[in-house]
């Protein structure tokens, strides 16, 4: 569980190497979980007896005793008391009114991160009370106030007020109760702790130094491995591998298992260089990554060994940077192959912030299925960029995406293409050219203000959870000038993000017209 | 170690690393009472939506009138060809850029049941009501659910899913108002708990306690909701009327089900989750589907068999490319095989339900034939992206209304919008326009 080993089960071969297992014998474990999320991984260790055998065999119910699958079933009633619900008692209900009313007031100020009013907790009480009058008892009351608090419009929707809802003339700054949710919710995608709400009711978070003590706790904090967890995998897309479908004939490697490493070694990655405060450039390039024995096999790095993710000096010119993680490579590719264009494309949109415009209309995509049959993948590209108007966009973009050639479709290193050898050489329009993956990293570290714009705007969107507009462009051109002189460090754009005026004020919202703002529900007499 | 012999063989599944092994499933025997539904069976309407278009070439026979031989992908439906209306030649405009630019996949799914040609944008998404929600707007009241959304593809994208088109677009077929689509639930696990509760049997006393409970839970909602509106700006207005409004569906549901206390037996076992295969996927699906039919728990349905531009891979076919890839097979013949395929083991699963719904009797007739299900994309083809003669067919009579084992086809550019508007007209919803209708479909009914 999570990494740990919990129990082990020996599994005795026959002298004589030939076995008679029962296929669908099972064995059963009982275990203790704490509460939460976890990841269970369940196999054979010092598996001797497998390595004689052939693939085909290793499956065979006659040849092999293999995992086939792991049914929970649970839980049980618990024998002690679970943390979660001493954590909601934390006095006697049984006590009186005043307990109850206690109980109730410190749930709805942290599920609605703000102070509650005399009145709110006694709608919440109503339900202990209507509780006890159909004859069930306080805590099955309290249980129905908590489900209401949970459904309750001020848990739901961060609730900022302002002072002149209708004019969007009149900008002001937000509440220092609203701060504190929009820091913990870009932060930590959570409510607020009790010392951030706690300083932000006492009206202390915008006194000196109190913000910047904050961040550094929050980014120190466990609780921002969320950042990692949604926004990279949104901007890196890598939420994507839960949904990519690798070919199974041609990749026969691709499992759970490879899958979920490479998720953490970018997420790991994403960690480290937000809590240590690195330079953004290492995304583009860098000397370490993290990896376990699974990974490092898959990248042909030696001395690994062991489920545990580590840090990894990196010195082979192969790897560095997120470009060279399995992950990015996975998932922009085909289930059945590589492609350039995807690949081209992703830097553009995701690292450079220039995406290529959609192709004109009525322009199939690209035959790339026909590839192999009648020359390289890259053969095919170039053929097709030919045609003068898929040029203008193609050739940058193919260009990023042939250094990329190196790797396959789920990101292992090849130097031949089927029968082709790879050729990863390019011209960037401009005329700066590469030999090698290496080299193209080296070209877009050159592009680290473009780069650092691009990541800004993402991160800048996450954070105030919409979109961008031209009257943003002057916060944009003022991040960026202080993350060059910072000298590109990943805490410096949180800093310039959260005391950016868009994250620190709010304004009111015309009111469209009437004939705009009315459903069109046509159909309707 | 403890061998254990009680857990269920059956769990297992092929194959390994799969930690969850589903149940097989079969029949849904009707445990329940069907004289819930005493004489006259209401009509039941259906939205079952492929993505990418279908290969035309073997969808159209070359004739009109009575169907006939089949072409390839509908000759599943062979033995329910009686009860199929094949139609022609329409058109959904709205799909067209229009001066919009590209984004075909984005548009034919926000356009199809709306009829509206969706705004082109990522943020503040923008199409129309859609049919079948005019529809639960006005016989909605009748039935515990005013209408289902279900799909079969997890859809946790956002942001651009077609050249500048929201995943909105592509991801939902159902429209609750021209800014609120409604997502369909995937896992026949949260489906089975919508439609049935969380399979523990609860005392009639007992639901009727849940019961006030819920709904004091709801004033207590419906009132903090309306207090903060007071002082917000439009937007945040609006976002709060639909909550409320979402808030004032459950409440309805709860009174019916205080008029109708009874507890639907699904006849089944509670779903473990979503299977990693396709066919017992949509099996299960429609088996609930097919039960909430049955007992009347809703009369309308949208079903987004896979998202809009899906590049969902057949593995079960040994189809190893996307599918959306596939169809820009630029008339390269092994990749239109691989096309027709996949619209075929689509049909495949469509007419293993229509054998489930015929079987079910409702007096004399089936449940299919007191129902209209309307099969279709939003592309015909979806190589060059076009949106006139759409594939579309009915199945079903809608309660001995339609004269079905023809094939119609109408004027060149029909308005889809017209055929969803007569639809309407039978499910009592009637309306001047719907779309960009033009006007009824003609020749549907019988006599």
């Amino acid at each position: 569980m999570d990494g740990n080993l919990l129990h082990t089960i020996p599994v005795e071969t026959k002298p004589s190497k030939l076995v008679y297992f029962n296929p669908y014998s099972e064995a059963e474990m009982r275990l203790y979980l704490p509460e939460g999320d976890h990841v269970f991984r369940a196999g054979f260790i010092n598996d001797d007896f497998v390595k004689d055998l052939t693939e085909k065999d290793a499956y065979s119910d006659r040849k092999n005793k293999f995992l086939n699958m792991i049914t929970f079933v649970g839980p049980f009633p618990a024998k002690v008391e679970k943390a979660s619900r001493k954590k909601i008692l934390i006095c006697d209900p049984a006590a009186g009114p005043g307990c109850v009313e206690k109980i109730l007031s410190t749930l709805a100020r942290r599920a609605y991160r703000r102070p509650v009013s005399r009145g709110e907790v006694a709608s919440l009480v109503r339900f202990v009370n209507l509780a006890k009058s159909e004859g069930q008892s306080v805590e099955q009351g309290l249980q129905l106030a908590v489900q209401a608090m949970l459904v309750s419009p001020h848990f739901l929707f961060r609730v900022e007020r302002d002072p002149d809802p209708n004019d969007p003339s009149r900008v002001h700054r937000i509440s220092e109760i609203e701060l504190a949710s929009r820091l913990s919710y870009f932060l930590w995608s959570s409510i607020p702790d009790d010392e951030l709400q706690g300083l932000a009711e006492a009206g202390k978070l915008r006194a000196p130094g109190q913000l910047e003590r904050q961040l550094k706790r929050m980014l120190a904090d466990p609780r921002s491995a969320a950042l990692a967890e949604n926004f990279a995998g949104q901007w890196l897309e890598i939420r994507n591998l839960d949904t990519v479908k690798p070919d199974p004939q041609k990749f026969p490697e691709w499992g759970p298992e490879l899958r979920d490493a490479m998720k953490t070694e970018t997420r790991m990655f994403f960690e480290t260089l937000l809590r240590e405060n690195r330079p953004i450039e290492e995304f583009l390039d860098a000397s370490f990554t993290f990896l376990n024995e699974r990974l490092a096999r898959h990248y042909g790095i030696d001395g690994v060994s062991g489920p545990d993710f580590r840090r990894v000096d990196l010195n082979t010119s192969q790897r560095g940077g997120i470009l060279t993680h399995a992950s990015v490579l996975t998932v922009s590719s085909y289930p059945t192959r590589t492609s350039p264009v995807i690949r081209g494309k992703f830097v553009l949109e995701n690292l450079l912030g220039t995406p290529p415009p959609p192709p004109p209309p009525d322009v199939p995509a690209l035959d790339e299925q026909a590839v192999g049959s009648s020359g390289s993948l890259r053969q095919q590209l170039e053929k097709h960029r030919s045609n003068a108007m898929c040029a203008s966009c193609h050739n940058k973009m193919d260009a990023l995406g042939f250094g990329l050639e190196n790797y396959n479709a789920i990101g292992k290193w090849r130097d031949t293409d089927g029968k082709y050898a790879v050729d990863s050489s390019g011209t960037l329009p401009g005329g700066k050219s590469f030999s090698t993956p290496a080299e193209l990293r080296a070209l877009l570290k050159q592009d680290l203000p473009e780069f650092a714009r691009c990541v800004t705007e993402k991160l800048l969107i996450y954070s105030l959870g919409r979109g961008l507009e031209r009257y943003d462009r002057r916060t944009m051109d003022e991040i960026s000038r202080k993350l060059a002189a910072s000298g590109y460090r990943f805490q410096s754009l949180i800093h310039e993000i959260v005391y950016s005026l868009p994250f620190q004020s709010r304004r009111g919202e015309a009111s469209k017209s009437q004939s705009v703002a009315k459903p069109k529900e046509t159909a309707r007499r | 170690m403890i061998t254990k012999k009680a857990l269920p063989r059956r769990t297992f599944l092929k194959g390994m690393g799969v930690a969850v092994g589903l149940p097989v499933l079969d029949a849904m025997s009707p445990a329940f009472a069907s004289s819930k539904v005493p004489g006259k069976a209401p009509v039941r309407m259906a939205f079952v939506y492929v993505p990418n278009g279908i290969d035309m070439r073997h969808w159209n026979p070359d004739y009109e009138g009575k169907l006939a031989e089949l072409p390839r992908i509908l000759k599943p439906l062979e033995p329910f060809k009686q009860d199929l209306t094949l139609l022609g030649n329409l058109t959904h405009n709205n799909g067209r850029a229009l001066l919009d630019g590209p984004g075909d996949h984005g548009r034919c799914c926000g356009a199809y049941l709306t009829g509206i040609q969706p705004k082109k944008t990522m943020f503040d998404i923008k199409a129309g009501i859609s049919c079948d929600q005019i529809v639960a707007n006005h016989i909605g009241k009748e039935t515990r659910f005013p209408s289902l959304e279900v799909g079969m593809e997890d859809a946790r994208q956002a942001g651009d899913c077609d050249s500048g088109y929201s995943c909105a677009y592509t991801n939902n077929l159902a429209w609750r108002s021209e800014s609120q689509p409604l997502p369909p639930i995937l896992d026949p696990r949260a489906l089975f708990e919508r439609l049935f509760g969380n399979g523990v049997a609860l005392s009639p006393e007992a639901r009727a306690r849940q019961g006030r409970y819920r709904r004091s839970i709801i004033d207590f909602v419906t009132e903090d909701t309306r207090k903060l509106q007071a002082g917000l700006g439009p937007t945040d207005k609006r976002k709060l009327d639909e909550y409320l409004s979402s808030i004032r569906e459950i409440e309805l549901q709860l009174q019916k089900a205080e008029k109708d206390n009874a507890q639907i037996d699904p006849g089944m076992e509670k779903p473990y989750g979503v299977p990693a295969d396709f066919a017992e996927h949509f099996k299960l699906m429609t088996s609930m589907i097919t039960v909430a039919f049955q007992a009347d728990l809703t009369r309308v349905l949208t079903f987004l068999v896979t998202r809009e531009g899906t590049s969902r891979a057949y593995r079960e076919l040994g189809i190893a490319d996307g599918h959306h890839p596939l169809t820009h097979h630029r008339n390269d013949p092994a990749m239109m095989e691989k096309v027709a395929q996949i619209n075929t083991y689509h049909m495949v699963q469509f007419a293993a339900w229509m054998e489930k719904l015929k079987s079910i009797k409702e007096g004399d007739a089936s449940l299919l034939d007191n129902a209209m299900i309307v099969y279709g994309a939003g592309l015909s083809d979806g190589n060059r992206h076009t949106h006139e003669d759409l594939p579309t067919l009915i199945a079903g009579r809608a309660g001995s209304f339609f004269k079905t084992g023809r094939r119609i086809v109408y004027r060149k550019e029909t308005p889809m919008s017209n055929l969803f508007l007569t639809m309407m007209d039978r499910m009592g919803a009637h309306a001047e326009h719907f779309g960009d209708s033009t006007g009824r479909v003609e020749g549907l009914h019988l006599g």
